[in-house]
């Protein structure tokens, strides 16, 4: 098996999956605090987080 | 502590595939006793209903067994070729379905605390490995090396396509 990325904050991962759009690979995770992140895997260097969404409560 | 339909390949001489429900088991007996696990592997059948029952026509049929260190936290089929991905303790690895029933490691990679999410891209066998602790973890399978190495230079080109998209729209 081949690591391609990581996420470059430890994560509370508590579900996740993918959100491939076009060509782009998203990754989707949601945390410990309720917090949703958006991560796009860029092989051009780590993994970055794109954006993060307000907490849920 | 995990169930999943995976279509599995069930014998590596005539490739069949089928669906079968995998089961992950896990034995946590403290801390002074190292966990265990168990995979089972079920295949549904139909068989003679109940007469007052006909909804009871089928069953599932344990096909494969195979204790394995650690408490089996997730799982994932993997690749084009039937095999199954499994969060077993600190690792996961790779596994095929052998003909006599027992699971066969292919590869593995080494986690940190607890896997409690493993997702496939569905055919690509990229897949991403969520530790409930430290983090995720984006990795790839593939029976071949050469494969492999042509992962990067895949997403190097969409890099590039990306690239080229983002400067055909700054123009």
């Amino acid at each position: 098996m081949t690591l391609f990325g990581k996420d470059t904050d430890y994560l509370e991962v508590v579900a996740a999956d993918f959100l491939p759009d076009g060509k782009r690979l998203y990754i989707l995770v949601a945390d410990g605090d309720c917090n949703l992140h958006v991560l796009q895997y860029d092989p051009e260097g780590k993994m970055q987080m794109a954006c993060v969404l307000a907490p849920l409560f | 502590m995990a169930v999943e339909n995976i279509n599995l390949e069930i014998s590596e001489n005539t490739h069949e595939r089928k669906d079968l429900i995998v089961v992950g088991t896990a034995f946590a007996k403290g801390e002074d006793i190292a966990p265990r696990g168990c995979l089972y592997v079920f295949e549904v059948i139909e068989v003679v209903p109940d007469p007052e029952k006909p909804e009871t026509n089928r069953k599932l049929k344990l096909i494969g067994k195979e204790p394995v260190k650690g408490a089996v936290t997730a799982l994932s089929g993997i690749g084009g070729q039937g095999f199954l991905i499994v969060a077993q303790g600190q690792k996961c690895m790779v596994r095929g379905l052998k003909e006599d029933g027992s699971l066969l490691p292919v590869a593995f990679m080494d986690m940190q605390c607890y896997v409690n999410v493993v997702k496939e891209l569905k055919g690509t066998g990229m897949c991403i490995l969520g530790d409930a602790l430290k983090g995720l973890w984006f990795t790839g399978y593939s029976v071949n090396t050469r494969p492999l190495f042509q992962f990067p230079s895949i997403a190097q080109k969409q890099m590039s396509d990306n690239i080229a998209h983002r400067r055909n729209h700054t123009r």
